[in-house]
């Protein structure tokens, strides 16, 4: 016994003496994220092609589901990652330990005016910038190319009618070897429900601003209860499958049409599965590109960087934009990918729309024919919940999750307008006492 | 079931059975393995289905109607995925470091505990040992961050140190190892103190070895929490050298999964030391031994 | 010999020194909990009385507001509720599964042995694949267990997304992936009892069934009661099956306390203290049925 532990104790002291030597030449960042999963195995590959293309600096990056965790215990003993990606609605919470950032425009050769103003503001806090956009998830439609046409639909929905329409035609695919349902809403996930309830023209859940006082807006709002209803009949129809997990569904070919976020993507081009994407619906089915609704994940710095990894991280967030991509695809249906940005690749491969103007206007992501279609309008909408910034924000979409699935449960079947109103006064309140908790 | 568990009981002048006897008792044991085929079968089947994952292609994983069997084999190739993504074999030194420096202390440091729990009467036995079990009642998400602290100020962060030392003592061991001594005779000790033997003697060569079990399913048990443990390897070592395997296989299998054979075949290779460590540890559990001990 | 010695053990000067050996032994231990785990806790109840977020240095003491504040939180009361719900069925059922398998399985028979070994399975997985693996087996519809009660003339079989439902899911896959703890812990108990004591008493002429009450039963009480107490602790406690399997739906019909908790103090801003406080509650909670516990159990074993 006493032998086994000597040998652990030397074996540990050996391992942690040979990792310091290890890249000692080169100055180290640290890069935390939350990208697991098949997106993350890409970000990785772009990591080491960036660590292996040049000889000063090397990010050691890790992703984690326990990211959160991780900050929280280590950003206040200036112990955390040196470069983070951080949800812009994150920022607040983390607001004493982010870095400043502004100086990214003298020391890069990256140019604020090649960035989209409306993203790159919501990164800012007053004058100070945190953030440097990585990656915009909007939701998306996905449709199951295959079922439309079996069930001889031409046109891809632009209104929820529409999508009423659809999932009808396409349920009644639905045979006792293979369920099939038209519809796929997630009861869960408070994302993808905003992102579609929303452009029912909703508004914010909680209305205002610091200066004229906020308001909940819950109750006698007939968007919202529009919204409402027009879900809880797709589930009652038996159009949309009570289910947590629609994404499998989907990739085994039994929905018709959902929304999700980029990353569904690389599970159904794993699958095999014949799908499009486009906008999500409106009522009228107009002004599709008005709404961007999604978030924006920003490459942040945090207090526990030094001067000198920051400035090495600079130089990753300059390679990032400007550097050269993974060459992976060289030239396909007459557009040459060979110089493509890691920016560029991230965004064309994953379809996520893109903040840097460049990329925006290369021929390779205006050759995406999907990219295209889904990109929003500059003065789109994006932010969900609550503005952006407001101190409620995790609350209110943490709420805005429970009172769908409380809705889609325990909802009367056939509901009327009085019967949201009934429904909805217990979480008028609960905003009402977030209010008063934060800003009285 | 008592007749059963009488059974289960071996009896050291057990001489031969006469075959009408043999004839009757496979009789009646069959419900009895026909319910413990049923649970196997339970156990099994979800383990089973998963661990099939890792010779699936990502299509097959997600179909309709839902297959329990692969069509192909398509092992090599999510395993060199796996590898392609983590440093698995550092990453599995590292959790061997981990897991066996915990467990091998906190063998030694939780069974004298207990055994002083368990043997011994002294004033604030009562007290001491409910302190002890109100470290069990508070979930760790809540001491987090002051534990975090706590090794940070020590300067054990990103060390072994700092991942081992605060894990070592658990009233989960203390308590389990109480228990186990307490099932033992009355006065046991007792005679070897007559014969002049050191408390420390009794302890290590008279009671220790009599609860081998026991002491084969603390270190299983502990071996395996580290195995699967994830946050606090991730928090208080999160430099990317020391990661342990459960959280480079959590990169597989996670909140937005879409690699679902990779992850499966990771999590099913990782789970084979584990197996291994089980198989090898029943060898210990042998019923009754050790009795030998406390006739000298 | 024996009355000599046992006076010799009697004296006085001999019960000090055995209580001073207790107390080394108990040392080592002792050091390490206060450290690491008593410490801590102290610190949480500093926390528990801060309007605190990530930010230490920005903590506002507002006493016992947050205590206040959960008792009238409506999801918090819910959650107990849940929980308790949970453990009422969880602690039954596994104790009763985890005793009759053990003594079915408790001679080392090669049967018996890859049983043992099967049972033990689901305890070398890690929760998160646990909960993803049922989540897929239960999905409703690409589920292979689904598709086999189907076949076996269930019709319209969800269990995960019935709010009627899904609190016993979690407690079957958490009976599933810890029973193979219990069984070893009671296997090994059973292993524990040294030969002679049957030997002894069938001696005596004990039958079996006297046996079992006589020998058996008793040598494996401490080990019952401390399966007893861990498992109501543990359920009390309960947090990862569902956070993976569930995330504490539908309709917030699996949100256990710790589930509560840990989104509180993660999902929004400012709310570590209150989360805290919470978890006070819940720590004084199973405080208070394991020192009745504890209590009975120092009765009955006497």
């Amino acid at each position: 016994m006493k032998k086994l532990f000597a040998l652990m104790l030397a074996l540990s002291m050996l391992l942690t003496m040979g990792v310091a030597s290890a890249e000692a030449e080169k100055v180290t960042v640290v890069f935390w994220n939350s990208w697991t999963g098949g997106d993350g195995d890409a970000l990785q590959a772009l990591v080491t092609k960036f660590n292996e293309s040049q000889d000063e600096v090397y990010i050691d990056m890790t992703r984690s589901t326990s990211f959160g965790d991780m900050l929280q215990t280590s950003l206040p003993t200036q112990e955390a990652a040196d470069l983070i990606l951080l949800n812009c609605n994150d920022m607040n919470k983390y607001s004493s330990y982010l870095l400043p950032i502004t100086d990214i425009w003298e020391n890069t050769s990256l140019k604020a005016e090649d960035f989209s103003d409306a993203y790159l503001s919501m990164a800012k806090s007053g004058e100070e910038l945190y953030g440097i956009p990585f990656q915009i998830s909007t939701y998306m439609m996905y449709y199951n190319k295959d079922l439309f046409e079996a069930a001889g639909i031409e046109e891809v929905p632009t209104t929820f009618d529409g999508w009423t329409e659809a999932a009808e035609k396409i349920t009644a695919l639905s045979t006792e070897e293979k369920p099939i349902y038209g519809s796929g809403l997630f009861y869960c996930y408070n994302g993808q429900n905003q992102s579609v309830m929303q452009r029912f023209g909703t508004g914010y859940m909680i209305e205002g601003d610091e200066e004229n006082g906020f308001t909940p807006n819950l109750l006698d709002n007939q968007a919202l209860a529009d919204a409402l209803i027009w879900m809880k009949n797709l589930y009652d129809n038996g159009y949309n499958p009570k289910e947590r997990d629609i994404d499998s569904m989907m990739a085994a070919g039994q929905i018709g049409l959902m929304t999700n976020g980029g990353w569904l993507k690389g599970t159904l081009d794993a699958a095999g599965v014949n799908y499009g994407i486009a906008m999500l619906p409106t009522v009228t089915g107009e002004d599709q590109a008005d709404w961007a609704l999604g978030d924006l994940n920003c490459f942040m710095m945090t207090t526990s960087a030094t001067e000198e990894t920051k400035l090495a991280a600079y130089k990753f967030i300059e390679w990032w934009f400007t550097g050269s991509g993974l060459e992976a695809q060289e030239v396909t249906q007459g557009v040459d990918y060979s110089n493509i940005t890691p920016n560029a690749e991230w965004s064309i491969s994953m379809c996520y729309v893109n903040a840097y103007l460049p990329t925006v206007n290369s021929p390779e992501y205006q050759a995406n024919e999907t990219l295209v279609t889904i990109s929003p309008s500059d003065t789109a909408q994006v932010q969900m919940f609550t503005e952006l910034g407001t101190l409620f924000w995790s609350d209110a979409s943490t709420l805005h999750g429970q009172m769908v699935e409380d809705w889609v449960f325990n909802g009367p079947v056939n509901p009327t307008y009085e019967d949201v109103q009934d429904f909805l006064a217990v979480y008028q309140d609960d905003l009402a006492s977030y209010i008063d908790e934060y800003y009285n | 079931m008592r007749n059963e568990t009488m059974k289960s009981v071996p009896l050291a002048h057990n001489r031969k059975t006469p075959p009408a006897v043999v004839a009757k008792r496979i009789i009646r044991y069959i419900p009895v393995f026909i319910l413990l085929v049923f649970f196997a079968f339970l156990l099994l089947a979800p383990l089973l289905w998963m661990c099939l994952g890792a010779f699936k292609s990502d299509p097959e994983v997600l179909t309709y109607p839902p297959r329990f069997f692969p069509v192909g084999n398509n092992f090599l190739k999510n395993w060199e995925n796996v590898l392609q993504q983590i440093d698995f074999w550092g990453m599995t030194v590292n959790t061997a470091i981990y897991a066996i420096g915990t467990t091998i202390p906190a063998m030694f440091v939780n069974a004298l505990a207990g055994y002083a729990f368990a043997r011994f009467r002294f004033r604030g036995k009562n007290f001491l040992f409910l302190l002890f079990l109100a470290t069990m009642m508070i979930p760790f998400q809540v001491i987090m961050v002051p534990l975090y602290l706590e090794v940070y100020y020590i300067g054990w962060l990103n060390s072994f140190w700092g991942l081992i030392i605060p894990k070592i003592a658990s009233a989960y061991w203390i308590f389990l190892c109480r228990a186990a001594f307490e099932g033992l005779p009355k006065d046991l000790e007792d005679a070897a103190r007559i014969d002049g033997m050191n408390e420390f003697g009794i302890f290590t060569r008279i009671m220790l070895p009599l609860i081998t079990p026991t002491m084969i399913t603390v270190l299983l048990l502990s071996i395996n929490n580290c195995w699967n443990d994830l946050l606090w390897p991730m928090i208080v070592a999160s430099k990317s050298s020391m990661r342990t395997l459960s959280n480079g296989l959590a990169i597989f299998i996670g909140n937005r999964t879409d690699n679902y054979s990779s992850a499966f075949t990771a999590a099913a290779v990782s789970m084979i030391p584990m197996l291994i460590l089980y198989l090898f540890g029943q060898k210990y559990f042998v019923a009754g031994q050790a009795t030998s001990g406390i006739k000298g | 010999m024996t009355s000599v010695g046992s006076r010799r053990l009697r004296s006085k000067s001999f019960e000090r020194k055995l209580e001073r050996t207790a107390y080394l032994f108990i040392l080592p231990a002792a050091i390490l909990l206060i450290a690491f785990c008593i410490v801590p806790m102290l610190g949480s109840f500093w926390v528990s009385m801060q309007k605190m977020g990530v930010d230490l240095g920005q903590a506002e003491f507002v006493g016992l507001d947050n205590y206040t504040k959960a008792l009238s939180d409506r999801r918090f009361i819910q959650s107990i509720g849940i929980t308790l719900k949970y453990t009422a069925v969880e602690v039954p059922l596994q104790m009763i599964i985890g005793v009759l398998l053990s003594a079915l399985l408790a001679k080392n028979t090669r049967l018996n042995k890859l049983f043992r070994s099967i049972y033990f399975l689901p305890v070398v997985a890690s929760a998160v694949t646990v909960g993803v693996t049922w989540q897929l087996v239960l999905h409703s519809n690409i589920g292979i267990f689904t598709y086999w009660l189907k076949w076996l003339g269930f019709a319209d079989v969800n269990l995960l997304n019935n709010t009627s439902t899904a609190i016993y899911v979690v407690v079957f896959v958490a009976i599933w992936k810890t029973f193979g703890i219990s069984a070893i812990i009671l296997v090994s108990a059973i292993q524990n009892i040294p030969d002679s004591l049957f030997e002894a008493s069938a001696l005596d002429g004990a039958g079996k069934v006297r046996q079992f009450f006589s020998v058996t039963l008793p040598s494996i009480m401490p080990s019952f009661w401390f399966l007893l107490m861990t498992r109501i602790i543990g359920s009390l406690q309960m947090f990862d099956i569902v956070y993976t399997m569930t995330g504490g739906g539908p309709s917030r019909s699996t949100t256990t306390m710790v589930v509560y908790i840990y989104d509180q103090a993660f999902n929004s801003m400012n709310k570590t203290g209150y989360a805290t406080a919470m978890s006070e509650f819940l720590f004084a909670g199973i405080m208070l049925v394991t020192a009745l516990m504890y209590y009975i159990m120092n009765k009955t074993s006497d």
